[in-house]
């Protein structure tokens, strides 16, 4: 199954909420401000980390490019651009958005 | 051969009145249901307020649809299902929910969305 | 694979309707079929053929009409959020009186019918925003 975010997980519970649902071996894909998530030394960024060795997590490569935040990222993410994003959708069904 | 049915969920997670998405996801169900697919509904999250009782919107303005909540099981609504959790989270007892559903647990939850064709989200 | 799009936000605010054309073009270019984009809520706005922007800026509305004419995809505004937000085809004006339409080329107005009939189509429904 995969899962999209598309929120900051400082306003919105969407990233927790998720994280809770989210069963062994689906993946969740974090786009627009839910890139933020992945900003290291940060409460969602170590939540995150905790889900790792069951979930694959993957985010938008242009969307961390825009917001600046390429060199503050955790490591162990799946960084993809949209024709990867359409490749993940292909592979992972159903798809549940988180917003 | 006819097609074979599709299983959809209806995920309600949006409170109502302060957003259009509850009111919403109850008119895609509806409409969803003359199509015969097998159809459930799960109500997670902040989607578990518009199920109270006694809710009574007159003095805001908008339309109350909770009523047609009732209506679910009449349109060939398999599954209404609530998350437990998240009535906890938010102090509501079962009780004080306008209609019958079935109570789930988080891993009961995830289960349910793993099982399904699509999910239409709200 | 047939891909069913579902956009609920309005453009200029929001990024979900330019992350689903991102999403769009690319399953387009790498030849996967898309069976419907479905505007929804305020999505609706993604239809709005008065939409002027700035000239150096992308023109949102535009770029789903030229869509459809390259490759033919079904752009469906839900009716019922369209005539709540003012987005009308000259059909629907006439109807109701409007001095002037605003439906761009390339989308047609329709009802939530339409949603759950991609959902049955498509092997894929995704939404963006909300």
């Amino acid at each position: 199954m995969l899962h999209i975010i598309n929120k900051s997980p400082t306003n919105s519970p969407a990233l927790k909420q998720c994280l809770k649902r989210a069963q062994q071996g689906s993946s969740i894909l974090l786009m627009e401000d839910a890139a933020y998530a992945l900003i290291s030394k940060t409460e969602a960024s170590s939540q995150i980390k905790q889900h790792m060795n069951r979930v694959s997590f993957y985010v938008l490569e242009p969307d961390i490019k825009a917001r600046g935040i390429g060199e503050k990222i955790i490591s162990g993410i799946q960084r993809i651009g949209y024709n990867d994003f359409v490749k993940l959708a292909c592979s992972q069904h159903p798809v549940q958005s988180w917003f | 051969m006819p097609p074979q049915k599709k299983k959809f969920l209806f995920v309600n997670r949006k409170a109502p009145y302060g957003t259009i998405h509850a009111h919403e996801a109850l008119e895609a169900i509806l409409t969803g249901a003359a199509f015969e697919q097998r159809i459930s509904i799960l109500f997670l999250d902040d989607g578990v307020f518009p199920l109270l009782k006694e809710q009574n919107s007159g003095d805001i303005g908008l339309k109350d649809f909770s009523p047609t909540y009732n209506a679910l099981s009449l349109y060939g609504v398999e599954n209404i299902y609530v998350d437990e959790e998240s009535l906890i989270e938010r102090g509501i007892a079962s009780d004080e929910l306008s209609i019958k559903v079935e109570l789930k647990t988080t891993k009961e939850v995830c289960l349910i969305m793993e099982q399904q064709d699509v999910i239409f989200n709200f | 694979m047939k891909f069913a799009i579902q956009i609920n936000q309005s453009p200029y605010t929001h990024q979900s309707p330019d992350t689903a054309y991102q999403f769009t073009l690319a399953a387009l270019k790498s030849g996967h079929e898309i069976y419907r984009i479905f505007f929804y809520h305020d999505g609706v706005l993604n239809g709005s053929g008065f939409t002027t922007p700035p000239q150096d800026e992308r023109n949102v509305v535009a770029r789903w009409s030229e869509l459809a004419e390259e490759y033919g995809i079904d752009l469906v505004i839900c009716i019922a959020a369209a005539q709540r937000r003012g987005i009308m085809d000259a059909d629907e004006a006439e109807r109701h009186g409007h001095a002037a339409s605003n439906l761009a080329a390339g989308f047609r107005l329709s009802g939530l019918g339409q949603l759950i009939e991609a959902g049955i189509e498509a092997d894929r429904l995704l939404v963006f925003g909300g």
